[in-house]
Formats: structure tokens, sequence, C-alpha cells
């Protein structure tokens, strides 16, 4: 393998989750297969990878991205001559039907999975798959509640909460009301903030989190924690890898960051689920643990929905309606 | 401290001025000191506080900046980029951070808290500040945030005590000064303060009050200073001025034999001052005599006073002992006048020491109505006394009806002239002799004889003896004495008359116009028939007086009934059960053992227009003024034995007032001879007493003209008031000159009335 000195490589720019891309290891992948620098930028919240993305998708040749806000920008992502789409081949066979089913561009892979689902300090509430989602909150009392910054993920909880029809939008679960009635009053924060000291707070409950997360504030808390996949309340969500041009570093730059072996040294990172669901190669007990319910459960889960850019602005809309209230709450 | 002489007094004086200037010196030092260091310190505290104060702001104003960076889009995104978009972002990251609008910020870098450097930019420098970044949704949030960038700040010093200058304008860095830590409070609102250089610099906050402080103070100072040298000076002079220099004069004056200088305001002072300081001495030592003198007097008085109730009861013995040998009834005389005498001697003397006696409210040129009798006897109660060592003896009469009598004299001068006539009498007896003194009525005049059985004055010396210039047998005689007194009888309307015979002795007359009687004075006792007497006096021998003289005036056919009270609480007792209707009361003032007098027990018992005041008090003015007020009269309680009692009729005919003796004695005697029962009055103050004791329905005849200026229309408009109804007015002036007069009756004539 031929030194490869990144002074003048080509750079190939990356948006993406924060955290998915920090290993060098996969930086060094990169440079050595594709003869071009990795060079990522990271946001934390669907909202703001939106306003970059708008602002600056022409800077960007891949990007990574919640499957929920695909409909936001599909039109802007095509690429027709991409074949990042065969290396769906290798996934997880149920992973693969869920890929198809979806119908995405060729130039999109999955990039990895989610599971969330209820992070509780067993020292102040005692979380059971049995809970519906009323009774997690109401046994929070007045301890902290924390929610994932995600009106799609909350409005989704909310109608598998609530027992809505699956094919029907989830637009209309997310409202003032039902939030408010779910909470009952307690202390929430609502953040995607994993090393946020309200997780270290005594007084923290129960949050509602993606399972990388959730692992995180695991291992920063030394496993004194319980994450709980919740039979009815929990979903799949996934992260896309768009390519969004024909470059080709840029086309080699996506095939090896949606190849089973950088996600399989990113799963060992960020503590998501690599579509290949290769279990074999985690290094963490815990998230092993987590790993193997995430595998068994995996065809009974239900799987996140994308929503159109009415629907988003529409959850958007309401989720800072959400957000004022809470500040005014803890105001007062 | 002890002054013996000016010159110590003027060192003592000199040092306490000293004294005080360099107490008052040291103690202004002191405070001033105290005052200087206690503002020092507070300045410098306030200093400390106006750095602490712009330090706070500048870290608050770079805080906030800071902030507003941290929080757009542009910092976070370049700090969440890979390389190539921050290669990208950076003009604008560079923009925003050039909004940073703190010049002493020299520098700055950025990196992940695990170390990898994001941006860098400016100068380095070792006093640095390191914060952490922390965000929480997309906000700035050092509480609850997730921390993942490091931003350190490097810090110029010369610029910062710029920046600190341009907040506060006082603050200015000086290379002297001591260094102030900034920072001393590491707080930055929206960040955490990781680390942070110990930045010390050298500034100081001009004040402007600091030196004029000083100014103030040597001001404070050089005026104290001022003000001492002055006021040591001014007293100096001052003490020179009036005490020292004028001191020094009469030293020299006096050593020189010279006399002082009157024209010297401050010799005059001293002089003054000395006179004066004497006058309060004497005043003071003058009080202390009188008020021993004082004590003396009130009991001689007392002792008077008991006295002279047993002489008048002894007086009044001695008229009816007939049956004694004459010698016998002369020698218990004498020895009555010898005990009046003690009494009146002791009376005087408390008169000249206290300022009670009625003489000495009365100026040499007022004359006024006094009862010649009792003057007589205090004079020759004095000469007594004072010419007690000769061989002399000294008699009065009294005529009974002279007893009473008052003439209009001045009574300092009258007892002047008494005196100054009984020397003479006594100076013109050799060895033994006799001095007599009578007092006679005579057609409304009052003759007082002083007679003497000395050796006589030539007749053709007398008018020039009279008229003065010319003594004679006296030794040091001025010959003024009597021509002096002469002036003054005639003065008072009187006369003077001498008569002498050579070897057989020289006889005087003063003749005086008889006054009426004050109102206060009761000259007789006119008694109703049938009236019961209640008499108050402490003294059993006035009781035995009253109840002689009443047996002696009742006839047969008349009664008086006569209670004797010794203590005004038992007449209290008695009058609560027994109030007669026809009553007089004979009331003492002084009542040994009783806090009442008699005009209180008068008082008490609202008895005032039917009692008589007996007393030896009766020149007492305030008594009289007492008694005037309560329109009462007094008896003189030495006159007690003389005064006339007349039993008049209980139902008389009628009433008869008039100020004419003849004619009432007339009237009198005609009813007396036609069976008629007539009362008759010549003193309108006896008529108005007695008439309450008549019914009202009794007849009343009254002259038109009572004498001094008394009008009997006037006393018949009294009546009236009082509910009588048959007064008549009896006038020898044609009744047609007298206008209508509705409260009398009719106006007769002076003829007896009824035939």
């Amino acid at each position: 393998m031929p030194i490869v000195s990144g002074a003048n490589l080509p750079v190939v720019n990356v948006l993406s989750w924060w955290g998915y891309l920090d290993n060098p290891q996969v930086t060094k992948l990169v440079q050595t297969t594709c003869h071009a620098n990795l060079s990522y930028d990271e946001y934390y919240s669907n909202a703001e990878f939106l306003r970059r993305f708008n602002h600056e998708k022409q800077n960007y040749d891949v990007i990574i991205f919640s499957n929920t806000i695909y409909g936001l920008v599909k039109n802007q992502i095509g690429v027709t001559n991409s074949n990042l789409w065969r290396q769906s081949d290798a996934y997880n066979k149920i992973v693969r039907q869920h890929y198809l089913a979806s119908k995405y561009s060729p130039n999109i892979d999955y990039f990895e999975l989610s599971v969330n689902g209820f992070l509780s300090n067993p020292k102040n509430i005692s979380v059971l798959p049995s809970n519906d989602l009323t009774s997690i909150f109401n046994k929070a009392g007045k301890n902290t509640v924390i929610i994932v910054d995600d009106p799609v993920e909350v409005a989704k909880l909310i109608a598998l909460a609530m027992n809505k029809d699956p094919n029907a939008s989830i637009t209309s679960s997310l409202t003032l009301a039902n939030f408010v009635k779910i909470i009952q009053g307690n202390n929430v924060y609502i953040t995607n903030e994993q090393d946020s000291s309200l997780y270290n707070n005594p007084n923290f409950a129960v949050s509602f989190n993606w399972s990388g997360d959730a692992m995180n504030i695991l291992k920063n808390n030394n496993n004194s924690y319980v994450f709980l996949i919740h039979p009815k309340l929990s979903y799949i969500t996934a992260d896309l890898l768009a390519q969004l041009n024909n470059k080709p570093a840029v086309g080699c730059v996506a095939s090896v960051l949606s190849s089973r072996k950088v996600l399989n040294i990113v799963q060992n990172q960020d503590f998501y689920f690599s579509p290949y669901v290769d279990t074999s190669k985690v290094t963490d007990p815990q998230f092993k643990l987590i790993y193997k319910k995430f595998v068994a459960m995996l065809p009974t889960l239900s799987w996140d929905d994308t929503v159109s850019a009415k629907e988003y602005a529409q959850l958007n809309n309401t989720w800072k309606r959400i957000k004022i209230y809470l500040a005014k709450q803890s105001d007062s | 401290m002890k002054i013996t002489n000016l010159n110590d007094l003027k060192l003592s004086i000199g040092r306490a001025i000293s004294l005080s200037f360099v107490v008052i010196f040291a103690i202004t030092v002191f405070i001033i000191f105290v005052t200087y260091k206690e503002f020092e310190y507070k300045r410098q505290e306030l200093n400390q506080q106006q750095i602490l104060s712009a330090s706070d702001v500048y870290q608050s104003n770079l805080s906030e900046q800071l902030s507003v960076i941290a929080s757009s889009d542009e910092f976070m995104d370049y700090l969440r980029s890979g390389k190539e978009t921050r290669a990208q972002m950076y003009p604008d990251f560079i923009y925003q951070i050039l909004s940073l609008k703190v010049k002493s910020v020299m520098g700055m870098k950025i990196s992940t808290l695990d170390g990898q450097e994001l941006f860098n930019y400016g100068k380095t420098s070792p006093d640095q500040i390191n914060l952490k970044v922390c965000y929480l949704n997309q906000e700035l949030n050092p509480q609850l945030g997730e921390c993942s960038y490091q931003w350190t700040l490097y810090l110029s010093r010369t610029t910062l005590a710029k920046d600190l200058q341009s907040i506060n304008p006082a603050i200015q860095e000086c290379k002297q000064c001591r260094s102030v830590p900034i920072f001393a409070n590491p707080y930055f609102q929206n960040f955490i303060v990781q680390d942070i250089s110990s930045i010390a610099i050298p500034i100081a906050v001009k004040t402007a009050g600091a030196n004029v402080i000083y100014l103030y103070i040597l001001l404070i100072f050089v005026m104290l200073i001022i003000l001492a040298t002055w006021n040591k000076y001014k007293i100096k002079a001052t003490l020179n001025r009036f005490v020292a220099d004028p001191l020094e004069k009469i030293g020299a004056h006096l050593k020189a034999g010279d006399n002082l200088l009157e024209d010297d305001d401050a010799i005059q002072e001293i002089h003054y001052l000395t006179t004066q300081i004497n006058d309060w001495k004497n005043q003071v030592n003058e009080a202390e005599q009188q008020k021993h003198e004082a004590e003396i007097g009130r009991l001689a008085s007392q002792v008077a006073h008991d006295i002279r109730s047993p002489v008048a009861a002894l007086n009044a013995v001695s008229q009816d002992l007939a049956q004694l040998p004459e010698n016998r009834r002369i020698m218990i005389r004498n020895a009555a006048q010898r005990i009046n005498d003690i009494a009146n001697n002791l009376l005087h003397y408390y008169r000249q020491k206290t300022t009670h006696g009625f003489n000495n409210k009365i100026p040499e040129d007022i004359m006024q109505a006094e009862l010649i009798s009792y003057f007589v006897e205090t004079i020759i109660s004095e000469k007594r006394e004072q010419f007690s060592g000769l061989n002399i003896e000294f008699s009065v009469q009294i005529a009974s009806d002279s007893y009473g009598v008052f003439a209009k004299v001045n009574p300092i001068e009258f007892k002047r002239v008494l005196s100054n006539l009984m020397n003479n009498a006594v100076e013109a007896i050799e060895q033994n002799g006799k001095v007599e003194i009578a007092i006679t009525k005579n057609s409304g005049f009052i003759i007082v004889a002083i007679k003497d059985n000395g050796r006589g004055i030539p007749h053709e010396l007398l008018p020039r003896v009279v008229e003065g210039g010319v003594t004679y047998g006296k030794k040091e005689g001025s010959g003024l004495g009597l021509s002096s007194a002469v002036k003054q009888i005639e003065a008072w309307g009187g006369q003077f008359s001498i008569h002498s015979v050579v070897n057989q002795g020289t006889s005087v007359e003063i003749i005086l116009p008889q006054a009426f009687q004050p109102e206060w004075f009761a000259t007789q006792l006119f008694v109703p028939n049938h009236t019961t007497i209640v008499i108050l006096d402490d003294d059993d021998n006035i009781h035995q007086i009253w109840k002689r003289k009443f047996e002696k005036s009742i006839k047969h056919n008349e009664k008086v009934n006569i209670i004797d009270f010794y203590k005004p609480e038992e007449l209290l007792e008695w009058h609560k059960t027994n109030s007669p209707i026809k009553a007089i009361y004979l009331m003492d003032y002084e009542l040994i053992g009783s806090p009442l007098n008699g005009l209180d027990v008068v008082k008490q018992l609202d008895i005032a227009s039917s009692s008589i005041l007996v007393t030896s008090r009766y020149e007492d003015a305030d008594i009289r003024e007492i008694c005037q007020s309560l329109q009462m009269k007094i008896i003189p309680k030495n006159y007690s034995a003389y005064i006339p009692i007349e039993i008049i009729y209980d139902k008389p005919t009628f009433i008869f007032l008039d100020d004419s003796e003849v004619l009432t004695s007339a009237w009198k005697k005609y009813a007396e001879l036609n069976g008629r029962k007539v009362i008759v009055f010549n003193d309108v103050n006896d008529f108005l007493f007695m008439v309450q004791f008549y019914p009202t329905d009794t007849l009343i005849y009254i002259d038109s003209d009572l004498g001094n200026d008394v009008k009997g229309q006037d006393v018949a408009k009294n009546l009236y008031d009082k509910g009588y109804r048959k007064i008549y007015l009896a006038t020898g002036y044609d009744k047609d000159q007298f206008p209508e007069i509705p409260w009398v009756v009719g106006i007769v004539g002076k003829n007896f009335p009824i035939q």
C-alpha cells in the first residue's frame, strides 16, 4: 500500500451528524482507499442539517442525515449514475427489505440504524416494557425527564403511544395538548446533547433517546442507568448517506463510508447499528447487549416515517410552541 | 489655683491660654491625623472599588460580546465544520471575530477540548483567559450544555489599562502605582472560566479631592493658629484694659498719695463693683438682722397683746375702787399704767422693726383721721421709759368722751410734735417734777394739754421761743423745736397755745379740729333691749370687763343676755343650734391656741353685719381693710373699758338720725317727757349698724345733711332697698328744694314730729 500524503489529495466534504466520523481510522481508510482527504462538518439536529444543507449544499459531496427528513431533500440529491445502492445487497435481510421498500435513489445508502428507547435512572424510576407512555411520565413525578430534540421523532412516539394508524400521518399526533397531557407537569428538558450535565443530576429519571446517545450516556455514568427498547413505543430510525455528485473521489468515499468495514468501526464509536447488523465486531459489552436486543426485536419494531416539507414545517412549528410552553413553565 | 497678686493673675491666665492653645492644637492635629488616615483608607478602598467595578464592567462587556459571537450560526458552524468548510467560512468567521470591540484582546485561539486547534488569530500573550464553550440546543449554556470547545483570549496589559480607563476615565496607568489585580471575580456569564492568568496592572484612580484635602487641612490648621493667637492676645488685652491696668493705676496713685482718676471708666467700674459688692453684703447682713429682730418683734407683740387685756381690766376695776384710800388707788393706777407702758413700748419696738405698722405706710405729707388718745398713750409710755432715770412723774388724763375722738393729722409728724413738746417739759424740770397730759373735747375740737411744773419761761421770751431761734433752759437746743411744732399744728388746721410762769411751770395746748370717725371705728355701743351679746375672746379679763360694763349700763327694766366663748370652735359649735335673731357679736382677733382668728369665725358664720371686732391690733392696716370690706366696726381693746354703752329701746316710736347732737338730744329729751321711745343716732355708721335690729315698719326720720358730704336721701335709699318703707326726711331746708324722692314717705322739718 503506497504511502499516501494528504497534502495534495482532493478533499471530499461531508456533512454528518456529530460524532459519526470522529474515528481517525475512518479518515485514514478513506485516504488510503480513495486517495482523498475526508473533511466533515457536523450538526446536532435535523433543523441544523437542513439549514446548513440548504445554504451550502454545493459545498458538500456526501451528506449523512435522518431518514425522517428524506422527503425534504430528496429532490436536491438525485444522482443518476451512482452505484451506491448496490451495497444494500449485503444488508441484514429485514433491513434490506425496508431499504427496498423505501425506494431510495440509487445514490443513497443506509449509514446507520438506531432504535430509540427509554434510558432511566433506577434510583428514581423503574420503566417496564409493560408501561405505556403516560405511566412512564407519571412515574417520573417531579424528577427530570429528557426528550430528544426532534419533532418527527416525538410525533412518532406520541402516535405509537396513542395507537394511531401506522399509515396515517404523524403530524396530527404532535399537538401541544397531547404533549402536555403526556408530560403531566414533569420537569421536562428537550435536548440531543448526550454530554449534558442534566444526565449527571441525581434528579434525572428518564429520557427518550436514540440508542447511540443512550449508550454514550450509560458509559459516562458507569452503566448505572438502564436502557429499555420498549416493545410498543420504540421504533427504528435510519440515517441515510447520500452521494451528491459524480466526482470519482466522492463516489469512492461514499462507498467507503457506507461499507461494512467502515460501519463496523463507526458503530463501535457511536454505538449505532450498522445496516449490515454485524455484532461480531462489537467490542463494548453493554453495547453488544443492546445490539442483541435490537436484533431480537428487529422484526417486530416499527420504522420511522419520512415527512414532507409541509409536514415537517407543521411539526417544527408545533415543536417550537412546545418549547416555548416548557420555557414558560420553567420560568414560573 | 491661688492668685496672690496681679502678676500672678496675668501669669496664670497666660499659662492657661498657652496650655489651652497647646491642648487644642494637639487635639486638632490628632483629629486631622485620624481623619486623614480614615479618609485615605476610605479613598483607597473607594479607588479599589472603582477599579474592581471597572474590571467587572470590562469583564461583563467582554463576556457579552463573546456571547454574541459564540451564539452566531457562523461561529457554531465553523466550530462544527471540517477543515475544508472552515477554510471556506474563514472570512465570515473572521468578520464575526472582529466584531469583538475589546482592544485589550490582542489574539485568540479556539480549539476542541481534546486539543485540536480550530482557529488562531492575532498575537499571543502570557496574560490569557481560557473559556469553555458549552452548548445546549444551539444555545450557550454553561450549566447544562455540552462543553466541547475551549476559547483562549490573549490580553495586552497596556491596552487593558486603557480599556479600563475608557470605562472609568479616572483610572490611569502609572508606573509607580501598586499593581492592582484584575479579574478578581472570574465570572464570564455564558462561559465557564477554565483558567485565567493572574493579571495585575499598575493603575490608580486619580481623585481630584486627594490633593484638595491637604489644602483644606492646611487651611484649617492655619485658621486655628490664627484664631488661637488672636484669642490669646484679645483675652490678654481685655484683662489688661479692664483689670490689670486700672488696678496698677490705682496702686500707683495710692502709693503716690494722688487722687484716683474718676474720669477713668475702668476705675469707675471697679469702684462701682466694689460698692455694689459692699452694698450686697450689707443688704444680706441687714436682711439677716431684720429677720432676727422680726422674730423678737413678733414675740414682743404677742407679749404686749397678752398684757393689754389684764391692764384694761385693771383700769376698769380701778375706776370703781372708791372705797379704797386715794393713795392705794393711785398706786394701783400707777402700776396699771406701768404695765401698760411696757406693753406700749414693746409694740412700739415691734412696729419700728417691721413694716406691719400702719404708720409706715403713710407718707409725711398725707393727713388722715387718727385716734389721738392712742398716740398720746403711746408717746407717754415712751417717755416714761426714756426718762425712767429721772424723778419725773408722767400722768395722762383722758376724758371719757374724748377717748374715741379723731383728728386729721400726719401720724408721724404728730408723734414727733408730741414727743418734742414732752421733751421740752421734761427738760424744764430741774430735779423732781411732774408732767401731765390731758385730752379733752370741746365744741368740735380736741385739746391735748401738756403741763409741767418746771422752771417756766419768762413772759418776755415766750413770743420769740414760739417763733424759733431761741431756746430757754436747754444746753444744746437749737430753738427750732417749738416753732416747728406750731407750724405743723397750724398746717393741720389746729391751734397752739402756751402759758408759762417762771418757777411754776409751763403748759401748752394743741387744739385740733375734731374729725369724723372712720367707718371702722365704733364710738359707742348701742344695744337694743333684750339683745343677746356673744363675746369671743381667749382672755377672761375681757369677758369680765364687758360683763361689768353691761351691768353698769343696764337699767332696771332692761335686759341683755351675755354668752361667753373662749375658743372659736365652741362658738362655731354653739351657732349650729343657736342662731338668735337679735345678737351682737364682740369678736377678738387673735385667739391663742386656735388656727382661726375672729375674722375667720365671722366669715364662716356670715355674721359681719352684727359683729364688732375687739382687738388691740386695730391699727393694723390689713385688719382695717378686711373690716371695711365686711362693713364691720372695730373697738380698740384698750378702749373697751371706756366705750359708752347705751341700751336702746327694742320697740321705739321712731328712730332719728342727725349729725347734730344738740338736736338729737333735744328730740330725745322731748320724747322722754312725752312718754315716747325715741332712739337717736349722730353717726351714720352707728345708725346703719343698729337699724338692722329693728323691723322694716319702724318709723325713721333722717336729716338731709349728715355732714362729711353724706346726704340723708342716700341713706334713706339704702334703707328703702333693705325693705324699710316709713322713712321721712327731716330737714331745715324748704321741701320744695328737693326733687321727688320716691323712697321717702315725706319731707318734714326739724320740729319734733309727734305731738
